[in-house]
């Protein structure tokens, strides 16, 4: 239900990068392999900013989200 | 309600669970007896306060209250969670034990950082498209991340889940 391991400003950040390294990729600035890379990679902290959740995080148990005790 | 009558019930020292309902909404009514039963069980724990959404119109604007039902966890005064649309029996329960518990994430607003965060991805994605000369891929994407931010407004996606949350209350 609520899942999310990430904070506001995590989820922002990872965001903005993935729009950035799409926009390399996508946009045409990088070419070869570096451009396809982006293209592909871009994907992934766009998608753990919109969802909230980390699978990075998950597995080594930290969250940049804070929680009551 | 009044604003200033809800104040002073958030800051009891009791987990208080804020439920916005209206006499027209067929998923509040759906909800409803599932609200007694476990306020019930977790009576003098977590305190269930339920809000008629048509008298307390300014209570709604002011708690950025756009859709019924909504439910808002209150801890000490602070908003600790808030749950947009229908939820099942089984999270119903969920949400009163992490009340009691003290457990539910903060921080506040998790639905508006989420709107807010797939909003600016959706209209980027979109831009970055349109720069690239319309890339379906990213289209779609754009599309997808769009519909993600607004779904739990849409009412045939609220009816949808309502469906699929009540099947599997029923076939555990």
């Amino acid at each position: 239900m609520n899942f999310t391991n990430e904070s506001a400003v995590d989820r922002v950040i990872r965001t903005i990068i993935g729009l950035a390294m799409l926009a390399l990729g996508w946009g045409g600035i990088l070419t070869g392999t570096l451009g396809v890379v982006f293209k592909v990679l871009g994907f992934i902290p766009l998608l753990t900013g919109i969802v909230g959740w980390c699978p990075l995080y998950s597995l080594f148990k930290i969250q940049t989200k804070k929680v009551r005790s | 309600m009044h604003i200033t009558q809800f104040q002073k019930i958030i800051q009891r020292d009791k987990p208080i669970i804020v439920e916005i309902w209206a006499p027209w909404c067929a998923p509040c009514k759906q909800m409803a007896p599932i609200l007694e039963i476990v306020s019930r069980e977790y009576m003098g724990k977590v305190e269930l306060v339920k809000i008629n959404a048509d008298e307390s119109g300014d209570l709604l604007r002011n708690l950025n209250v756009f859709s019924i039902p909504t439910m808002l966890v209150y801890q000490n005064g602070q908003i600790s969670s808030r749950f947009v649309g229908v939820v099942s029996a089984k999270q119903v329960q969920i949400i009163f034990e992490s009340a009691f518990n003290k457990l539910i994430p903060l921080p506040e607003k998790t639905g508006n950082v989420n709107r807010i965060v797939s909003l600016i991805a959706s209209v980027g994605v979109f831009l970055i498209a349109a720069y690239s000369g319309f890339s379906p891929i990213l289209l779609t994407a754009s599309a997808i991340i769009f519909f993600y931010a607004i779904h739990d407004r849409c009412p045939i996606w609220k009816a949808f889940m309502g469906w699929i949350k009540e099947k599997s209350d029923t076939h555990p």
